[in-house]
């Protein structure tokens, strides 16, 4: 077993010292190291000269890390803060170099813990952010989905978020405006159900997006009319559970199952779920579907 | 008796391992498959101390694997332990200076250890200001001070 220490200095002494520059490794080097290394240093890398800022603001970065198998979880929080019009958008990360008590943000301050990790609004916490409808966020990949509208607000649009580059875009919008809606992933398509009028939107309680082809269904209600008015009821549910899409409305759960298309009663007169409360979500930082996404 | 594998530094130093333990890194993998390993392998951009290191590296990551394998039948519900035994050997691992962090890194990258690359890559850009980083890695600031304004401010948030 060789001795780890004194190995460095022992060679030094021996033989010359190869330049240790970036600017004499060959362009594809550098996006591998760079792709490898936290997003959350890209900033700072960006910094540093003009290649390394066209390299990592470039998509072929994310291409590369999609490639190489790079995943980083993020966690964005939406906060409604006192006084600001709009709900800003934060992002904990790790900062190293800093002292622990630092301000952030104009407005905000927060106080990082003893591991070195802070809240940083992120930079597109704007006047731009649409309003969030609360749990009707769906995450695919690297994006993140405010479907309809908030509670009593109703709208049929789709805002994404893209996590690479931090900025917004609309999706199709929904063939209905709902508000308060709710959401599954699922197979790369989105069940979005309830939260419209049940009586104007009857066909289309539920309705699916397609993120392959980009494009809105409407999907059949379980059964009888009474049935279907139940998924109305802001208390109704939808979840992902072993390939099938779990229904809890009122008094009634069904599965839907994706690959026959057939709906199932599974449990009468349940008692309601809780409704859970999500502020924050997750996304992978891996771009398979992004790139699907964008060819 | 395990096969044995040459490898030949820059400096013209042998250095003989198990092929278990050169077969970590991808290159030297298909040199073996394509059966053009006899009388060595020349790493003209490898030196001895670097070499070195990387063998140990990959010496350890096969016993790592091998004693995984050996403890898989009777499973422990914390098995993560020997990961966090492995992930502090490899932070004390690449405890080392800036110019032999870089030589790891290129050798990672040449010889395919994506293990010892992403493990060199990251420890090398963490926690470094761009100052250092420009100094570290000899590269020159090619920005103006207004154009290194404007994309501080672009990320202003990383900054504050």
């Amino acid at each position: 077993m060789i001795s780890e220490e004194g190995e460095p200095t022992q060679k030094k002494k021996t033989f010359p010292e190869p330049p240790s520059s970036f600017s004499s490794l060959p362009h594809e080097i550098t996006e591998n190291i760079l792709a490898r290394v936290s997003r959350w240093n890209y900033p700072c890398l960006s910094l540093v000269c003009k290649s390394f800022r066209s390299l990592l603001s470039s998509m072929e970065i994310y291409k590369t890390r999609s490639q190489i198998g790079v995943n980083e979880t993020c966690v964005y929080i939406c906060l409604e803060l006192p006084g600001q019009r709009c709900e800003s958008w934060f992002s904990p990360w790790t900062k190293y170099n800093k002292k622990r008590t630092e301000r952030i943000g104009a407005k905000t301050r927060f106080k990082g813990d003893s591991s070195g990790n802070s809240v940083v609004p992120t930079p597109f916490s704007s006047s731009h952010t649409p309003p969030l409808p609360c749990d009707y966020i769906q995450t695919v990949g690297s994006e993140i989905y405010l479907i309809g509208g908030p509670y009593r607000e109703p709208s049929s649009s789709v805002r994404i978020l893209d996590c690479k580059s931090h900025t917004w875009r609309d999706g199709p919008n929904m063939t209905v405006a709902r508000d308060s809606a709710c959401t599954a992933l699922f197979d790369e398509k989105i069940y979005v159900m309830g939260g419209c009028d049940v009586d104007a939107c009857y066909a289309n309680l539920i309705e699916v997006f397609d993120i392959k082809t980009q494009t809105w269904t409407a999907l059949p209600g379980p059964g009888s009319d009474e049935d279907d008015k139940l998924l109305y009821d802001y208390r109704a549910l939808i979840n992902v559970f072993e390939g099938k899409i779990y229904l809890a409305a009122d008094e009634k759960d069904y599965t839907y199952d994706p690959k026959d298309g057939t709906w199932k009663l599974v449990r009468d007169k349940s008692s309601s779920f809780p409704t859970p409360l999500c502020i924050g979500v997750r996304w992978r930082m891996c771009y398979t579907v992004a790139l699907t996404w964008g060819t | 008796m395990s096969k044995k594998i040459i490898f030949e530094s820059s400096e013209g130093e042998s250095f003989e391992v198990d092929e278990a333990v050169a077969l970590e890194c991808q290159t030297i993998k298909n040199m073996i498959e394509d059966d053009c390993t006899d009388g060595g392998i020349p790493l003209a951009n490898v030196n001895s101390a670097t070499l070195t290191k990387v063998i140990d590296y990959c010496k350890k990551h096969v016993e790592a694997a091998a004693a995984a394998e050996a403890n898989a039948g009777d499973k422990d519900i914390y098995g993560a332990n020997k990961d966090i035994e492995l992930k502090t050997w490899d932070e004390e691992f690449v405890k080392v200076d800036q110019p032999l962090l870089f030589d790891l890194m290129l050798a990672a990258n040449f010889l395919i250890i994506p293990g010892l690359l992403d493990l060199t890559c990251k420890t090398m850009m963490r926690g470094k200001t761009v100052l250092q980083i420009r100094e570290i890695f000899h590269i020159k600031k090619d920005y103006t001070d207004a154009e290194e304004a404007e994309v501080r401010k672009e990320n202003a948030w990383a900054f504050e």
